[in-house]
């Protein structure tokens, strides 16, 4: 038999799914070598946001969160929920980049608690990080420098309320040459430009910069602006939203892979709005207008676009005997709502829809092996 | 030259490069069917097509079948669905076949070829235990057994 060259093999195993891949580290120490490699984990991504970009969605149902594959029906709908960990309680769903899931314990209520997890599922790994060197009050985020040349150069925020604005996890990567710098939280000196009086709530990764829109507390009519934390050059920007967006509340995506954002008014009129070129506030257009019929006991909540033509929202009835909550989808051909998937009456906040791609990025810390098969060994046991 | 006449000359001659394979047999290819290779069009660019072009790493019966596929695939009004039948009948083959076509499409720069024939061996293998791997791909580095139950326990999940 020919001898097969290694750019053939790889040719062969970037179109396997992630479980075979991982059985197949196995096969021999070249294949292992090989398929643990920056270029095929990189290659491999390449593939996969090329051909299997999906949508997953957190809710709450059963009085659990939940995080299930979007497919724009429920008879579809499968679960995707964290298994590595039953005591994880209720979690948010961060963000997702590069086929890691960041995970956290936080919640508008409850900030003394604020575990933080990162999770590749494809890869069955999961890692706790360590507590944050200052209480979490105002947001988590995360992001990965896409630009670092590594895949896994991840960067997790977790932001006060106000001028000392959080500390910042590394990864291992990001600090190269000194590995253990990385895999801890520091300080970092930019301030939030304003007091923000609510939790930031959603977040949006786009390029290095993780978004929220939020409402500043200095100003307390209706003046909400996008924020956005750099993960390179470690800043915070806000920026002007639209200008006659002048609704009370809004929510942060992205459509067309440009940041949007959306609101209503009087619960009847909704708009959805981009920002063309990012950072450039004259470049907000407006890209849908929805309106509901006279009267709707309901509030809409975009949570994002679920490809074209259809935009996936999260439903709340507003008053006492309507007080159901569903996650719904909108045809924007045909105007119609459709609703997909009824929620605990409870599940006000915390819905989200994120792009997720299945990758072999490892979330583990390189330097340390015993630590990595502990974690692994834990994952087997939940 | 003149074009006034054009209309009562024979059809243009279709142009036809000339393949030779490792063992010595000749394949003639229309110029159009063979541009689908990258290599082949670099040469056909360069002027280096007129006389055969040997091709060492690709022996007469797989040489056959990458001419046959070119040709299937430059057919003017073939619809995506009876391509796509074809194509399946195409790589109803042995794995070792499909391994010369992936090393003729890699080696050739074809990728239709290399993204069907590589699908198709990924679909084959991605059942498969490192044992029987190591056998299809004739693999010679294993781990002792004792480095492999280590890295097989990191990994227990995926066998599951």
């Amino acid at each position: 038999m020919v001898h097969f060259p290694e750019e053939i093999i790889g040719e062969i195993l970037i179109r396997l799914p992630a479980k075979s891949l991982v059985r197949f580290h196995c096969v021999s120490k070249s294949w292992n070598a090989n398929l643990t490699s920056q270029l095929f984990v990189k290659s491999h991504l390449d593939r996969s946001l090329r051909c299997r970009s999906i949508k997953l969605l957190r809710y709450e149902r059963g009085g659990f969160p939940r995080i299930g594959i979007w497919s724009g029906g429920s008879d579809e709908f499968c679960r995707f929920d964290p298994q590595f960990q039953p005591s994880i309680g209720n979690f948010q769903l961060v963000g997702s980049c590069n086929g890691v899931i960041c995970l956290s314990t936080l919640s508008r209520g409850n900030c003394s608690a604020s575990d933080i997890y990162l999770w590749n599922p494809s890869i069955n790994e999961f890692m706790a990080l360590p507590q944050p060197g200052c209480p979490v009050s105002a947001a988590i985020g995360f992001g990965i420098n896409p630009y670092s040349g590594h895949l896994d150069d991840i960067k997790v925020i977790s932001i006060r309320n106000r001028y000392s604005c959080g500390s910042e996890f590394r990864s291992p990567r990001s600090s190269s040459g000194d590995s253990l710098r990385g895999n801890s939280w520091k300080q970092i000196e930019t301030a939030l430009p304003s007091w923000y009086s609510y939790y930031l709530g959603r977040q949006v990764m786009y390029k290095e910069f993780i978004c929220w829109c939020a409402n500043p507390r200095e100003d307390h009519r209706s003046t909400w602006l996008l924020v956005s934390f750099d993960v390179i050059n470690e800043v915070f920007t806000e920026m002007m939203l639209p200008e006659n967006i002048a609704f009370s509340e809004k929510s942060i995506t992205t459509i067309e892979g440009c940041i949007s954002v959306s609101g209503h008014e009087s619960y009847r009129i909704y708009e959805v709005w981009i920002m063309k070129e990012f950072g450039i506030p004259k470049s907000w257009t407006q890209l849908y207008l929805i309106k509901l019929p006279e009267y709707s006991p309901m509030h809409y909540e975009l949570l994002g676009s679920a490809g074209a033509g259809e935009l996936v929202f999260f439903i709340l009835g507003l008053h006492s005997q309507t007080n159901l909550s569903y996650i719904g989808s909108y045809d924007l051909e045909s105007k119609q709502f459709n609703q997909c998937i009824e929620l605990d009456a409870s599940s006000a906040s915390g819905s989200c829809l994120v792009d997720y791609v299945t990758s072999l990025v490892s979330v583990l810390p390189k330097y340390t092996a015993e630590c990595s098969h502990s974690v692994r060994a834990n994952k087997l046991i939940g | 030259m003149s074009s006034s006449s054009s209309s009562s000359l024979p059809p243009c001659p279709k142009k036809m490069i000339t393949l030779k394979s490792s063992d010595g047999e000749t394949f003639q290819i229309e110029e159009t069917a063979a541009l689908q290779s990258k290599t082949l069009e670099n040469m056909i660019d360069e002027n280096c097509a007129s006389t055969p072009i040997p091709l060492r790493s690709i022996n007469g019966k797989i040489l056959a079948k990458v001419v046959e596929f070119c040709n299937k695939h430059a057919e003017v009004g073939v619809d995506a669905e009876s391509l796509h039948a074809w194509d399946a009948e195409f790589v109803n083959v042995e794995y070792t076949t499909l391994f010369d076509y992936i090393l003729a499409a890699n080696f050739l720069e074809i990728p239709t070829l290399l993204d069907l024939a590589s699908g198709v061996v990924g679909d084959m293998i991605k059942g498969k235990t490192p044992d029987e791997i190591r056998k299809m791909f004739n693999i010679n580095d294993a781990f002792s057994p004792e480095e492999e139950e280590e890295v097989r326990r990191a990994n227990q999940w995926a066998f599951e």
